[in-house]
C-alpha cells in the first residue's frame, strides 16, 4: 500500500511536547516495520519548524521512505480572522498535495494543530483510507481550554475533521471510550494502540551512584519524590505540593521535592505563594526547570518516589517513563492513569483529601511496598514498546484500509468532462499548444501525423532536455508532447457522445493535472478575489509544486563556470563531465544545469546550449528553478563564492526532499594552510562547513581525498551522516588539439637538451621553488638540461616570480610559458623529455595521465594520490632536499628507467558515467 | 538603525517580562485589531525565520506555478 504520513506533529510547538515525541516515536517503529512492504512517504509543512530535525531524527528510518513537503504557505493560523480565507485556500492545496500519487492510506499524525501556528488540515476528506492519532479530548471535558469563540471554533472544526476520518488511533483505552462517548464515534472505527517508551529510559547499572552528579547539577544531596510533567491546571501540581506539606516532618526532613520542567515567572510565583501558605522552606522543593533527555533517565533512576498527581491524561508518557527507569510510581487514578500503572497498589485518589500523602508516606517508609512497586513497574513498563504501537496501528491499517477504500471524491457523480477539449491535427498542433499549456485539457488528434517533430527549440526541450535541442525527431513526438500537456490525448476522432464523455471523466478522476485544475477552480473562485497577488502567488507555487515532476531532474550547479570559464583544473572538469551529461544523459534522467543569482536558482540555458553547440537556438523555457521533490542537486562546480548565499535555499530543497550531492575536488587549504591566502582559507573552511551541514552524499575525485575528507568530518563534522564515494576523473587521450609553434628561443632550448617540463598553476604547494633550487644545483655541476614551467601565475609566489624572471638561465635554459593555450601545452608535452610532478599535495594528477598518455615519462613526487592516480608509472622521489632532488633527476637523465605499469584511465565519458552511476546509487538506496 | 530597533525592542520586551499583568493587558488589545496582530507576527516571523525571505512572490514566480497563478486569477475556467 502506498501511505502517507501527515508530520506536522513534530512541527509546531506540539515538537516541544508530548505530542510531537510520540509523533516522531511512532513514525520511526512504523517505518521500520512497514519498510519492504509498504510505499511510505512522509509529508511536512515548510511552513513550520523541525523538519530538518525530524528529518536527522528519521536519519536511518528516512532512508525508506520519500519526503516531500507542502507549501509554504504562510500566515494561516485560526487565532487571527484576517488569515481566514489564506488558510481556506491552503487547505485546499494541503488537501490535494495529501491525494496527489493516489495514496491508499492517509495518517493525518496530530490534527490539533493550527491554533497559534501555520499547521494545516484536510478541507475535506482525503480520497484515500485517512487515519488519524487522537490524543485525548481532555478540551471537550475542561471548558476552560476553549473560553475564546475563536478556539472554540478551530477546536469543534479539529473534531469534525477526526469525525470524517475512517479510523482514528487512540493513544489509550481511555481515549477510546471517551472519543465513543462524546463524539459517537463507531466503535469499530476507533482502535487503541498505546503508546510505548524509548528503550534510554532504562534502570541504572548496578553499582551506578548518581549522588555526586545530582548535588552538582541540581544541589539535591538527599533522598527525593519527584515530578516530572506539565503545569496546566488539569496537572495538579500544587496538589502534590500540598501533600508533601502535609508529611510528616520527619519524612520530609529524609526527602525533598523535586520537580522537573520549565517553570515561568507566573507559575514559579504561585509555587511561592503555596509553598508558603504551607510553610515550606525553599530547600524543601526543587525546581530543576528544563532537563534534557539524558538528565531526565538519571533523575528519574535516582528518585525515592514518581508521582504524577495529574487529573486528567491521554496516556501519561512521565509515568511509564519512571517506571521503566525503575523508579516506584504511583498516579491519580484517573483517566488513562491506571491503565498505564496496570497496579492498584499505584493508584491514590487526587479527590479524596489526604489520599496522595498517605500514598506517598506509604511507599517512603516501606521498604518492601517500594520495592514491589519498582519491580511490578518494570514488569508494566516492559509491554509498552514503539514497536508494539507501530505493530498495532500496521494491523489496523492492513485489515480496514483494503475493505473500506473510498472512491475519488472529485467528480466523483459528474458525468461531464470540466476541461476544454481540443480537435488537433498536423496543421494546428504547433498554434494549439500554447493555449493548452495555458488551459490544460484533452485532446482528441484526427488525421495522420506530421512527417517530423516539433521545430522549436523549447518544444524539443520539453520533450527530452538539452540532448533533443538539436535533434528533429520524428512524428509521434507531437504526441508525446501532448500527452506531456494535457489530461488526455484520444487518437479515434470518430468516438463521441456519452462514450466520449465517460472517457474524459475518468481521465479527470485521476489525472494530477486534472486534480490541480479542480483545486485552481475552487480556490479561483471561492478565495483568489480576496486575497493579494502575493498571497495568491504562494498558494499557486504551493499548488503547482504538489505534484512531482514528470521526469528525475539533476540540477548541476555551474553557478561560477556560467559566468566565466577559468580554464581551471575544477573547471575542466565540469565541463567534461556536464558535457558528456548533456549530451548523453543518464537514463531516465534530465540534466539541467543552474545557475545561483539574484537570491533564486535559474536555469544556466546559455551555457548549457554552448556546451553543447547549440548557442544558436531561440530561448528555453522557464527561468526561475522549481523543485517538486523529484529533483537531485549537484553541487559539481567548487562553488565556493555561492554558497554563502545559496545554502539557506539549498536548505529549503533538502527538507523539500531533494538530496543534496557536492564534489569535493581537494582538501588542500586545510590540509596545507601555509601553501593559501589566510582569506582563501576562511572561504574554504566555511564552505567545507556548509557542505557538510547540507549534503546527503559528497564524491571526491580520487580515493585520497575520500579518505582526507573522511577524516575532516570525523574531526570537524556535527554527528549527519551522511555518504562519501570516489570517482575517477577522465582523460581524453582521443581528443587531442593541434600542436601550435613554440618561441624559437624555447623551441631551440627543447631541441638541443633534455627539458623537464611542469604543468600546473605557479602557486607555493607545486613545488616549482624545490625544483628551481635542484636545477640551479644541476646547471653548477654541468649538467645541460632545460625546465619548461606551463601555468599561470598563482598566489603568494610574488619571490618566485621575480627569481625567475631575473634568473641568468631565463629565456636560455630555464622557461616560463604563464599564458599557454591548449595548442602551446601539446607541443611542450611533445618536445619535453619528461614532466616533473613536484607538487606537495594535489586532489588528482592529470598532468601526469596527460604526459603518460603521450608517451612521456614522468618524474614525481610520492604522494598517495599520485601512486593511486598513475600507479607505478612515475619514477618517484621522496627526498624534500633540493640536493636530494637533484641527485634523483641526475641519475635519472643518466638511466632513463622505463617507466612502470599504470592504472587503466577512464575517458571522460567513463568518468561521467561512473559519477552518475555513483549519485543514482545514493538515491537507489535513499528514494524519494 | 535596525540595531537601535532591535535595542529598543528587546529592552522593551524584558520591560514587559517584569510585568506580566500589562504583557497580558497590551497582548489583548492587539488581539481586537487583527490587522495590527498580522502586521505584529508577520514582523515577528521574519525575524525568526530568515528564510521566509526566499518564498516566492507575483514578481518572480517559477514558470508552472505562473500558469497556476493566472488561472486561478482569471476565475472561473473560460
Amino acid at each position: 500500500m502506498k501511505i502517507v504520513i501527515d508530520m506536522q506533529g513534530v512541527q509546531t510547538d506540539s515538537r516541544h511536547r508530548g505530542i510531537g515525541r510520540y509523533c516522531l516515536a511512532v513514525t520511526r517503529a512504523f517505518v521500520r516495520l512497514a519498510e519492504g512492504s509498504h510505499d511510505m512517504t512522509l509529508l511536512f509543512n515548510a511552513a513550520l519548524d523541525g523538519i530538518d530535525e525530524a528529518i536527522d531524527a528519521l536519519a536511518e528510518q528516512g532512508r525508506h521512505v520519500s519526503r516531500r513537503t507542502i507549501g509554504p504557505i504562510r500566515n494561516t493560523s485560526s487565532d487571527n480572522r484576517i488569515n481566514d480565507v489564506r488558510r481556506d485556500a491552503a487547505e485546499h492545496v494541503f488537501t490535494h498535495a495529501l491525494d496527489i500519487g493516489r495514496p491508499d492510506v492517509t495518517w493525518l499524525s496530530s490534527v490539533v494543530e493550527g491554533f497559534a501556528d501555520d499547521a494545516l488540515v484536510p478541507h475535506a476528506a482525503p480520497d484515500a483510507f485517512t487515519v488519524a492519532t487522537l490524543y485525548d479530548l481532555i478540551p471537550l471535558h475542561d471548558q476552560e481550554y476553549l473560553g475564546h469563540a475563536r478556539s472554540r471554533d478551530w477546536y469543534m472544526r479539529r473534531i469534525e475533521v477526526l469525525k470524517r476520518c475512517d479510523l482514528l488511533f487512540a493513544i489509550s483505552e481511555w481515549v477510546r471510550t471517551d472519543a465513543i462517548e462524546r463524539l459517537g464515534v463507531d466503535p469499530d472505527r476507533i482502535v487503541a494502540i498505546g503508546a510505548g517508551v524509548e528503550p534510554r529510559f532504562s534502570p541504572a547499572s548496578p553499582g551506578t551512584d548518581h549522588s555526586a552528579w545530582l548535588a552538582q547539577h541540581f544541589g539535591i544531596s538527599q533522598s527525593f519524590v519527584m515530578y516530572n510533567g506539565g503545569f496546566d491546571k488539569r496537572k495538579n501540581v500544587l496538589a502534590l505540593v500540598e501533600a508533601y506539606a502535609a508529611l510528616p516532618t520527619k519524612l520530609r526532613e529524609r526527602h525533598v521535592l523535586v520537580i522537573v520542567g520549565r517553570v515561568d515567572i507566573l507559575l514559579a510565583q504561585r509555587f511561592t505563594e503555596t509553598m508558603g501558605r504551607l510553610n515550606l522552606t525553599p530547600d524543601e522543593v526543587v525546581f530543576t526547570g528544563f532537563v534534557s533527555d539524558d538528565d531526565l533517565v538519571q533523575l528519574y533512576q535516582s528518585c525515592a518516589l514518581f508521582v504524577f498527581p495529574s487529573e486528567r491524561e491521554g496516556f501519561g508518557l512521565a509515568p511509564l517513563e519512571a517506571m521503566a527507569c525503575g523508579a516506584p510510581t504511583i498516579v491519580n487514578n484517573a483517566t488513562s492513569l491506571p491503565e498505564v500503572v496496570g497496579d492498584r497498589e499505584a493508584l491514590f485518589d487526587a479527590d479524596l483529601p489526604g489520599s496522595m500523602a498517605a500514598r506517598i508516606e506509604a511507599v517512603l517508609t516501606d521498604t518492601a511496598l517500594a520495592n514491589r512497586l519498582r519491580r511490578t513497574g518494570l514488569e508494566r513498563a516492559s509491554h509498552f514498546s514503539w514497536e508494539a504501537v507501530a505493530s498495532r496501528s500496521l494491523a489496523a491499517i492492513e485489515s480496514r484500509a483494503a475493505a473500506r477504500r473510498r472512491d475519488i471524491r472529485v467528480a466523483q457523480d459528474a458525468r461531464s468532462s470540466s476541461l476544454p477539449l481540443y480537435r488537433v491535427d498536423a496543421d494546428n498542433v504547433a498554434a494549439v499548444l500554447p493555449e493548452l499549456r495555458q488551459w490544460p485539457g484533452h485532446v482528441i488528434w484526427s488525421g495522420p501525423l506530421p512527417p517530423s517533430g516539433p521545430t522549436s527549440a523549447a518544444d524539443r526541450f520539453r520533450l527530452g532536455g538539452y540532448s533533443r535541442i538539436l535533434h528533429e525527431g520524428a512524428g509521434d513526438d507531437w504526441l508525446t508532447l501532448l500527452e506531456s500537456e494535457s489530461v488526455s490525448v484520444l487518437r479515434d476522432d470518430a468516438i463521441n457522445g456519452e462514450a466520449l464523455s465517460a472517457q474524459l471523466v475518468e481521465r479527470e478522476r485521476v489525472h494530477p493535472l486534472a486534480r490541480q485544475r479542480a483545486v485552481e477552480e475552487a480556490i479561483g473562485a471561492l478565495f483568489a478575489p480576496a486575497l493579494t497577488d502575493d498571497d495568491l502567488a504562494l498558494v499557486a507555487d504551493s499548488l503547482a509544486r504538489a505534484t512531482p515532476g514528470e521526469h528525475i531532474r539533476w540540477l548541476v550547479d555551474v553557478t561560477h563556470i556560467a559566468t566565466k570559464d577559468l580554464g581551471t583544473g575544477v573547471h575542466r572538469v565540469v565541463r567534461s563531465i556536464l558535457c558528456e551529461w548533456l549530451l548523453e544523459p543518464p537514463t531516465g534522467i534530465r540534466i539541467e544545469p543552474v545557475e545561483f543569482r539574484e537570491g533564486r536558482f535559474h536555469h544556466a540555458h546559455r551555457y548549457a546550449c554552448e556546451l553543447i553547440g547549440a548557442a544558436h537556438v531561440e530561448p528555453l523555457p522557464g527561468d526561475l528553478v522549481a523543485v517538486t521533490g523529484n529533483e537531485v542537486y549537484i553541487g559539481l562546480d567548487w562553488a565556493m563564492e555561492s554558497l554563502p548565499s545559496s545554502a539557506a535555499l539549498l536548505r529549503t530543497w533538502r527538507r523539500a526532499g531533494v538530496p543534496i550531492h557536492f564534489i569535493v575536488y581537494d582538501l588542500l587549504p586545510l590540509t596545507m594552510p601555509q601553501a593559501f591566502h589566510p582569506q582563501s582559507r576562511d572561504s574554504f573552511a566555511r564552505w567545507m562547513a556548509a557542505i557538510s551541514s547540507l549534503a546527503d552524499v559528497l564524491h571526491c575525485i580520487s580515493e585520497t581525498t575520500a579518505s582526507e575528507v573522511e577524516k575532516w568530518l570525523l574531526a570537524n563534522g556535527d554527528d549527519r551522516r551522511m555518504r562519501i564515494t570516489s570517482f575517477q576523473l577522465g582523460a581524453e587521450a582521443e581528443k587531442r588539439c593541434e600542436e601550435a609553434p613554440l618561441d624559437p628561443a624555447l623551441d631551440m632550448a627543447m631541441a638541443t637538451r633534455p627539458t623537464l617540463l611542469m604543468v600546473g598553476t605557479v602557486e607555493p604547494r607545486k613545488g616549482h621553488t624545490e625544483v628551481l633550487d635542484a636545477l640551479e644545483l644541476l646547471w653548477a655541476s654541468g649538467a645541460d638540461l632545460a625546465l619548461v614551467i606551463v601555468g599561470h601565475r598563482g598566489w603568494l609566489v610574488k619571490d618566485l616570480v621575480e627569481r625567475i624572471q631575473r634568473h641568468p638561465e631565463n629565456g636560455i635554459r630555464l622557461f616560463w610559458l604563464d599564458d599557454a593555450d591548449d595548442s602551446v601545452l601539446e607541443t611542450a608535452y611533445r618536445r619535453s623529455t619528461a614532466l616533473i610532478a613536484a607538487s606537495h599535495g594535489e586532489g588528482y594528477g592529470l598532468p601526469l595521465i596527460e604526459a603518460a598518455q603521450r608517451g612521456k615519462p614522468v618524474i614525481a613526487r610520492s604522494l598517495p594520490v599520485f601512486r593511486e592516480v598513475a600507479g607505478n608509472y612515475p619514477s618517484y622521489f621522496h627526498d624534500v632536499s633540493a640536493a636530494g632532488l637533484a641527485t634523483h633527476l641526475a641519475r635519472w637523465l643518466v638511466d632513463r628507467p622505463k617507466p612502470g605499469a599504470h592504472p587503466k584511465w577512464p575517458s571522460w565519458a567513463d568518468s561521467a558515467l561512473s559519477l552518475s552511476q555513483k549519485i543514482a546509487k545514493a538515491e537507489n538506496a535513499n528514494p524519494r | 538603525m535596525r540595531a537601535t530597533g532591535r535595542r529598543v525592542l528587546r529592552s522593551f520586551l524584558h520591560f514587559l517580562g517584569r510585568y506580566p499583568a500589562l504583557k497580558r493587558l497590551i497582548v489583548d488589545v492587539v488581539y481586537r485589531f487583527p490587522a495590527l496582530d498580522a502586521t505584529l507576527r508577520t514582523v515577528a516571523h521574519r525575524v525568526i525565520h530568515p528564510e521566509a525571505v526566499l518564498d516566492v512572490d507575483a514578481s518572480r514566480l517559477p514558470e508552472a506555478s505562473r500558469l497556476a497563478f493566472d488561472r486561478m486569477r482569471a476565475g472561473p475556467r473560460r
